[in-house]
C-alpha cells in the first residue's frame, strides 16, 4: 500500500489516543465540581498499576428513588441501561442522590451511568440496584492504594470517608479530579451482644434484650476546630435498614421527629472524640415488620442496618459547624459488624 | 532455500577441483538456482520483539503511576514516543538500503505506545469503563498499520491482542465475543491471502480456533467440541484443495491445524465422560446458529475445491483419511442434532477406534512417503490411546504388563516397518 495510507494508520492511532483525552480534559477542565462519599478499597491492575476500587453511596439506588418509568413491579430490566440520577447538595460540599431517570434530566446536576448487575438486583427484589458511572477506580502511584486503605480505617477502628472530587459535564459523564478526607470520622463498637439465637431454645423472656448495645462515636478528623451537634436523647443519631430491606423493615417511629428538641453544639478539636451509647433493644429503634412494630432482634439475621448522624436542622450556626448524613458500618441484630 | 544453495556452491567447489565440471558448466548449474530475494527475517524478528518487550517496559513504566511525574509530562512522553517511533521508521524507509528489520521494529514499537497510550489516559482520567475494549482498540490500531505497510508482524500483534480482547471477556465477564472471530476472518485473512503467507495463515487459523471456542462456549460449552471438528475438518480438507489454489503454500498450515484439532478432538472423545458430553446442542442461540453455518459453509467450500482440482491426485492413505474424517463427522453431527442425551460408551468406541484408524494411517503414509514425523506422529496417538485405556480401563495388573507389551512390539514392528520401506524405496531408486 502507499505511504499515504500508512501516514492515514498513525495519524489513526494519535487520533485515537488524544480523543480518549481530549474529551475527559475538557470534562476536567470546565465540569461542574462536586464531592461525593465512598468507601475505597485496594487491588492492582496489570496495565494501569495500584488503583482503588469506589464504591460511592450514590452506587446504590434504592427503589424509591426511581421515576415512574422505572419503578413497575415485576419489570425485568436489561443490563447495562442507560440511566440519570440527580444530585443535590447534602453539605459539606458533598452530593447525594436525589433520583434515578431512564430520561436525561433537562435541567440541574446528574450522573449518567449503566445499571449492573447483582446478585441482589433490585428489579426483582424490590429494594435497591447498582449503577456505575464510569468513576468507581483512582488509580494511584505504586504502593498508595494501601495507605489511602489505612487512612479510611479498619473494621474495628476509627473510619474516616474519602470525598472523591468530581468535574460533571452537561451529559453526566464525570472525570475524578482528585479526592480530600472528610472532617468527620466515625467509629462504631458493641458494647452488648444478644444471646447467640438457637432455634431449640426457648426465645429469650421478655427482660433479656434481643439486640444489640452500640457506641457511636464521632471523631474531628481534621486539623481545625470542628463542631457537631447533638439533641434530646442523642437525637441526630437514627437507625436506617440497609438498601433491599430498607422497605420491608421501615423504622417504626423516629422518636425524636416531631419533638424539634434543642439542639447543642459539641465543640471538637483535631482529634477529640464524641460518643453516644445506643440501646438498640428500646422502643426507640423499634421497626416494623408486617406492619407491627418488633426489636431488630426478632428479625432474620442476614438483614443490616447502619446508625446515620445527621445534623440536627435547629443546630446553631457556626462556621466550624458539621453539616450533612454521615452512616456507620453496616451490622446485623446479632452485633457483627461488616 | 539459501541453505540449499549454500551446500551447492561448496560442492562446485570441489567437483571443480576434481575436475568433475568445468567452470562455464558449474556457472550453468548455479544459474538454475537463483537466491530467492528473501527478507532479512533475522533482523525483523528480533527488531521486533525488542520493540514489543520496550513497549511493555514501558507500559510497567507507566502503570507504576509516578506522581512526581506530571500529567502533561506523561501525556507528552506517549504521544512524543509513539509520532517518533513511526517517524524514524517513515525516515529509514526512505532510505536506499531500506532497512526493512528496522522499519518494522519501529513500527511495532509505535504501536505498543500506542497501546501504552490507551493505558495511560484511562489511568490519568481515572476512567472505569468495560477494560476489555482496550484491547478491541489497541489491536484495530496495530491492523491498520499492517494493512497500511503492509506488516505480517503487525498482523501478528493484532491477533495476539485479538486474543487477550476474547479471552478477557471470557474469563473475567463471561460473554461471548462474536466480533473477535469475525475481526480475524473479515480482517487478518484476507491478509494472509494477499500476502501469500503460509506464516500469518497459520496464526490466524488458531486464533480463528481458539476466539470461536471462546465464543461458542460462552454460549453453550457442549457445543465447543462439535464446531471445533467441523472446523479442522474444513481445514484439512482445504489443506488438500491448496496446491491446487494460487496460494499452494496454504496447504501446509490448513492441513497440520486441520491434522492438530482433528486428532486432538478424536482423541478426548474416546474418553466415556467426554463423550457423553456429545449430545444435541440448542440453536435458539442465533450466533451458535450462525458459527455452525460458517464453519457448515467453510467445508463444503473445501469439499468442492477438493473435487474440482485436486481429488484424482490424492493418493490412498490421505483418501482412507477422508473416509475416516466423513464418518467421525456424520457421528459428531448426529450426536449435535439429534442425541438428546450423550451416548458414552459406543460413541468413545467409535472414537477409539477412529482414532486408531488415523494413526495407522498416519504410520503407513509416513513410512510410504520417508516421512518420519507422520510416522511419529501417529506413534505418539497409537501411545497414547494405549495410555489412556491403560488408565480407565484395565485394573489388573497382569493386563496393564499386557498393554504396554502390546504398545511396545507395535511400535517396535512400526520402526521396523518404516526401515525396510526406505530401504526399498531407496533401492527402487535408478
Amino acid at each position: 500500500m502507499s505511504r499515504r495510507w500508512l501516514i492515514f494508520a498513525i495519524a489513526a492511532q494519535l487520533l485515537v489516543l488524544a480523543w480518549m483525552g481530549a474529551e475527559r480534559e475538557w470534562i476536567f477542565r470546565t465540569g461542574h465540581v462536586a464531592h461525593l462519599r465512598t468507601a475505597p478499597i485496594d487491588p492492582r491492575d496489570l496495565f494501569r498499576g495500584d488503583f482503588v476500587r469506589l464504591r460511592y453511596d450514590v452506587n446504590s439506588v434504592r427503589r424509591e428513588h426511581l421515576d415512574a418509568a422505572m419503578a413497575p413491579p415485576g419489570r425485568e430490566r436489561k443490563r447495562h441501561e442507560v440511566v440519570y440520577t440527580r444530585l443535590q447538595p447534602a453539605g459539606e460540599g458533598v452530593y447525594e442522590a436525589a433520583g434515578t431517570s431512564l430520561a436525561r434530566p433537562a435541567e440541574g446536576l446528574f450522573l449518567r451511568g449503566r445499571t449492573e448487575d447483582s446478585w441482589r438486583m433490585g428489579w426483582r427484589g424490590g429494594g435497591h440496584f447498582l449503577v456505575k458511572y464510569g468513576i468507581e477506580q483512582l488509580f494511584v502511584e505504586q504502593g498508595a492504594g494501601l495507605a489511602i486503605e489505612k487512612r479510611r480505617g479498619t473494621r474495628d477502628a476509627l473510619q474516616v470517608p474519602m470525598e472523591v472530587e468530581v468535574a460533571i459535564a452537561r451529559s453526566g459523564t464525570a472525570v475524578i479530579r482528585g479526592y480530600r478526607w472528610s472532617r468527620l470520622g466515625m467509629k462504631l463498637e458493641v458494647l452488648r451482644r444478644p444471646a447467640p439465637r438457637n432455634r431449640n431454645a426457648p426465645s429469650p423472656g421478655p427482660e433479656q434484650p434481643r439486640s444489640p448495645k452500640l457506641r457511636v462515636t464521632l471523631a474531628n478528623a481534621s486539623d481545625a476546630q470542628l463542631s457537631v451537634a447533638d439533641a434530646g436523647e442523642h437525637c441526630a443519631f437514627q437507625l436506617v435498614t440497609v438498601d433491599w430491606a430498607a422497605q420491608a423493615y421501615a423504622p417504626a417511629s423516629q422518636a425524636c421527629a416531631g419533638e424539634q428538641p434543642a439542639a447543642r453544639s459539641i465543640a471538637l478539636a483535631p482529634g477529640e472524640t464524641y460518643s453516644a451509647e445506643l440501646d438498640l433493644s428500646e422502643p426507640r429503634w423499634h421497626v416494623l415488620a408486617g406492619g407491627k412494630p418488633v426489636e431488630i432482634g426478632a428479625l432474620p439475621g442476614l438483614i443490616q442496618f447502619r446508625i446515620e448522624y445527621r445534623t440536627p436542622a435547629a443546630a446553631p450556626v457556626q462556621s466550624s459547624l458539621w453539616r450533612g448524613r454521615m452512616a456507620s458500618q453496616a451490622f446485623n441484630a446479632s452485633g457483627v459488624i461488616d | 532455500m539459501s541453505k540449499h544453495l549454500d551446500w551447492l556452491k561448496r560442492e562446485l567447489v570441489q567437483w571443480r577441483a576434481e575436475g568433475l565440471v568445468d567452470e562455464p558448466l558449474a556457472q550453468r548449474i548455479l544459474a538454475r538456482y537463483p537466491a530467492a530475494t528473501e527478507r532479512n527475517w533475522g533482523r525483523i524478528i528480533f527488531s521486533s520483539i525488542g520493540a514489543v518487550l520496550v513497549g511493555l517496559g514501558v507500559i510497567l513504566f507507566f502503570a507504576y503511576n509516578w506522581q512526581a511525574l506530571p500529567k502533561a509530562a506523561k501525556l507528552a512522553l506517549v504521544f512524543g514516543g509513539l509520532a517518533l517511533a513511526h517517524g524514524s521508521a517513515l525516515a529509514v524507509a526512505r532510505r536506499p538500503d531500506g532497512a526493512r528489520g528496522l522499519v518494522e521494529g519501529l513500527h511495532v514499537l509505535g504501536t505498543m505506545l500506542f497501546g501504552a497510550g490507551i493505558w495511560l489516559v484511562a489511568q490519568i482520567y481515572h476512567i472505569d469503563e468495560h477494560y476489555p475494549n482496550a484491547f478491541l482498540v489497541w489491536s484495530a490500531g496495530a491492523l491498520a498499520m499492517a494493512w497500511a505497510m503492509p506488516s505480517i508482524v503487525q498482523a501478528l500483534l493484532a491477533l495476539c491482542l485479538v486474543t487477550f480482547w476474547a479471552g478477557v471477556e471470557l474469563f473475567d465477564f463471561h460473554s461471548a465475543v462474536h466480533g473477535a472471530p469475525l475481526l480475524v476472518v473479515l480482517g487478518v485473512l484476507p491478509l494472509a491471502w494477499w500476502r501469500r503467507s503460509p506464516v500469518l495463515l497459520f496464526f490466524t487459523l488458531a486464533v480463528l480456533f481458539v476466539v470461536t471456542a471462546f465464543a461458542a462456549g460462552a454460549l453453550q460449552a457442549k457445543a465447543v467440541m462439535p464446531l471445533l471438528y467441523l472446523m479442522g475438518a474444513a481445514s484439512l480438507i482445504a489443506g488438500a484443495a491448496a496446491p491446487a489454489t494460487p496460494f499452494p503454500d496454504a496447504g501446509g498450515p490448513l492441513r497440520f491445524l486441520g491434522l492438530t484439532v482433528v486428532l486432538g478432538c478424536s482423541y478426548l472423545l474416546s474418553f466415556k465422560d467426554l463423550a457423553g458430553m456429545l449430545r444435541k446442542v440448542d440453536f435458539s442461540s442465533p450466533g451458535l446458529a450462525l458459527y455452525f453455518g460458517a464453519a457448515g459453509l467453510a467445508l463444503a467450500g473445501a469439499l468442492a475445491l477438493l473435487a474440482r482440482g485436486r481429488l484424482a491426485q490424492v493418493d490412498a492413505y490421505r483418501r482412507w483419511q477422508l473416509v475416516l474424517l466423513a464418518v467421525a463427522l456424520a457421528i459428531v453431527l448426529i450426536a449435535t442434532f439429534r442425541f438428546d442425551r450423550g451416548a458414552g460408551l459406543p460413541t468413545a468406541v467409535a472414537f477409539n477406534l477412529i482414532a486408531l484408524g488415523f494413526a495407522a494411517l498416519l504410520i503407513l503414509e509416513g513410512s510410504a512417503q520417508r516421512r518420519a514425523r507422520l510416522v511419529a506422529v501417529g506413534c505418539l496417538l497409537f501411545a497414547m490411546i494405549a495410555i489412556g485405556r491403560y488408565a480407565d480401563l484395565f485394573t489388573s495388573l497382569l493386563v496393564r504388563s499386557a498393554v504396554f507389551v502390546a504398545v511396545g512390539v507395535t511400535l517396535f514392528l512400526v520402526g521396523n516397518f518404516y526401515a525396510r520401506s526406505r530401504r526399498r524405496a531407496q533401492e527402487a531408486q535408478p
